[in-house]
């Protein structure tokens, strides 16, 4: 039996033990998360030939900015990023919020039909938006709800039917209603984390006569404020990656940026710089993959912060 | 004071505000997400043209299938390459996850920076990138700069597998995995959060009442840590299986869209569809072996 040896001691060992590993670990699998990004940066801001040359693959020793230059044009820059604020990142905050309310619809009140209603929800987790994107796109040329408004054209000749097609509407449009970029999942995090609310101030408001829509808007979202900033962060990074459901909605109008960047072979390949090996592609590829990365990436170092801490806090509850 | 009908009409008026939060979504469920499936699966058996009189669908019967099924060359091959990377990089992104979540979790100094560090994934998520960044540094000059950067050269991890004795097949899971290393790390990171999340859960009652009974980490981790996580692992296997499944470098996704492309929209909702079946099987097993054997054996903490 090792009892002399004093427990303090142990436990002291133990722990600097336990956080070396950790540290240990932690920089080791760090550089791998971090690596592509360094050469990325690296790759894109030099000429060809030190490209090659594996002496200067960190820092490199002759800085070219032409190659954002090059790239800046193949995207399309500014109207696809402005295509990206409107279509994508409205939609974000639609999302949102919307997601925010219908989560508190399910986490707070029992009705009847719960059961499925929550199914359909779970359902929606597990079919992803390629599956159905092509469907999507082309109701969006004649919105129609279960063929009504169709029933209507055929027996009146009145076709009501709305064609939102190569318009802001296609990603509005789902996210107005809870079924847009994966709002299945944020709605999920949000009823996480309303579960663990306590729910006496919202009962009081209602005692005093508040109506659900004011409790929900003055008590329960302000009290949220920790959860949507990881809800914003995920909604906003799921929205500025989508391009399935982008590239098939939008032909004759401006793409955004993420559809850009996910076909960006096409036009080099019509330049001949793109020929499967050919390594002047590279460098423009790998500016045009950080001219896509770079505004998410410094919204999120300004909200690191406030992001990292609000992770403690979704899971308040199991 | 007030009766007991107080709370009782409250419940029935809270039916009445549940709807009045649900009822969008319920027609949104309709409209935007199962009226669209239903008309990709009809899709998959007919033949649709877009036209300037519209849309024009055509129902064809199996057609479609013979063709991706019989006639084409390619579509099986590519079936089974999105199964095997689904295999390779599901139970890899749990266990990174799983351990980064560990190590992340808990109070130590430069906590921020590393979780800043390690959610940064999170934010440059896109396949898109990380597809274009290995397709572009895979051309062969590129390719040795990368590895030897990477310092992967230094140690030859074919060679060290092999002397580890260990089942051929799991030594070809692991040099699988580890090629394609950048991509599974970098697809971990939502993953890491939502345990972090499910860890953060744990009330930390069980683990003072671990330490009173002298429970070492090990048994800490097993007993107290891993049952109360199934839920948030079961939640987590779907989302990483949705992931691949719904990934640009996914094989069949990106056959499909090449067929829309070539405006053969039955034919690309086949190949689809076909997919997602054996998907769709999957999580049900894994539903199933979680209701069978971790509830039944964890009971209502799991």
């Amino acid at each position: 039996m090792m009892k002399i040896s004093p427990a303090k001691l142990k436990k002291g060992l133990t722990s600097v033990g336990i956080n070396g590993f950790r540290y240990l670990m932690l920089t080791v699998i760090g550089y791998i998360v971090i690596y592509p990004l360094i050469y990325m940066v690296s790759g894109s801001i030099k000429p060809l030939e030190a490209l090659l040359d594996v002496r200067f693959i960190w820092v490199p020793r002759y800085i070219s900015f032409d190659m954002f230059k090059t790239a800046f044009e193949y995207l399309d820059f500014i109207p696809s990023l402005t295509r990206t604020f409107t279509l994508q990142i409205v939609s974000a905050f639609i999302e949102v919020f919307i997601c925010a309310a219908i989560a508190y619809g399910f986490s707070r009140f029992e009705f009847r039909g719960k059961g499925i209603a929550t199914a359909f929800l779970m359902l929606s987790l597990m079919v992803p938006l390629p599956m159905y994107s092509l469907s999507l796109s082309v109701n969006f040329r004649q919105l129609d709800f279960l063929g009504i408004l169709g029933l209507i054209d055929s027996l009146t000749g009145l076709d009501l039917r709305l064609n939102v097609f190569d318009t802001d509407l296609v990603y509005w449009l789902p996210s107005i209603f809870g079924v847009g970029i994966r709002s299945g999942m944020l709605i999920y995090i949000y009823m996480q984390f309303f579960k663990g609310l306590p729910k006496e101030l919202e009962d009081a408001a209602y005692v005093d006569g508040a109506g659900p829509l004011r409790t929900f808007l003055q008590i329960a979202l302000p009290s949220s404020g920790v959860v949507i900033v990881t809800v914003i962060v995920l909604s906003i990074v799921w929205h500025w990656n989508e391009s399935f459901l982008a590239q098939l909605c939008f032909t004759n109008e401006t793409r955004p940026l993420s559809v850009m960047i996910s076909q960006i072979e096409v036009p080099l390949h019509q330049d001949g710089l793109w020929l499967g090996t050919q390594p002047i592609a590279t460098t423009i590829v790998f500016a045009a993959c950080l001219l896509f990365i770079a505004i998410p990436l410094v919204v999120y170092l300004i909200l690191q912060r406030k992001f990292v801490k609000s992770i403690d806090r979704v899971g308040i509850t199991g | 004071m007030f009766g007991k009908s107080k709370p009782k009409s409250l419940e029935r008026l809270k039916e009445r505000y549940a709807y009045m939060f649900i009822s969008p979504w319920i027609f949104g469920m309709i409209v935007f997400f199962l009226y669209p499936i239903f008309h990709s699966v009809y899709l998959s058996f007919s033949k649709m043209s877009i036209g300037t009189e519209g849309v024009i669908t055509q129902f064809l019967g199996i057609e479609n299938y013979y063709k991706i099924l019989v006639t084409d060359p390619d579509y099986l091959d590519s079936v089974l390459e999105a199964f095997k990377s689904m295999f390779v990089s599901v139970p890899f992104i749990l266990v990174v996850s799983m351990v980064l979540a560990l190590l992340l979790n808990g109070s130590y100094k430069g906590r921020i920076f590393y979780r800043g560090l390690y959610f940064l994934p999170v934010i440059i998520a896109s396949g898109t990138v990380l597809q274009l960044f290995l397709t572009a540094g895979s051309t062969n000059a590129t390719q040795a700069a990368v590895s030897d950067a990477a310092g992967f050269d230094l140690i030859d991890f074919d060679a060290v597998l092999s002397g580890l004795n260990l089942p051929s097949f799991i030594e070809d899971y692991l040099s699988l995995a580890l090629s394609e290393i950048f991509m599974l790390v970098w697809q971990s990171g939502i993953q890491t959060i939502l345990i972090i999340a499910g860890l953060q859960s744990i009330p930390e009652l069980h683990y003072e009442v671990a330490r009173v009974e002298g429970a070492n980490a090990w048994e800490t981790f097993w007993f107290v840590t891993f049952p109360q996580l199934i839920r948030t692992m079961v939640l987590v296997v779907i989302f990483s299986i949705i992931e691949v499944c719904a990934a640009n470098t996914n094989e069949v996704i990106s056959a499909a869209y090449r067929k829309f492309n070539d405006i053969e929209y039955g034919v690309g909702s086949a190949m689809l569809w076909f997919y997602y079946i054996f998907v769709a099987a999957i999580m049900v097993i894994i539903f199933l072996i979680y209701q069978k054997v971790f509830v039944k054996k964890w009971g209502e903490s799991a």
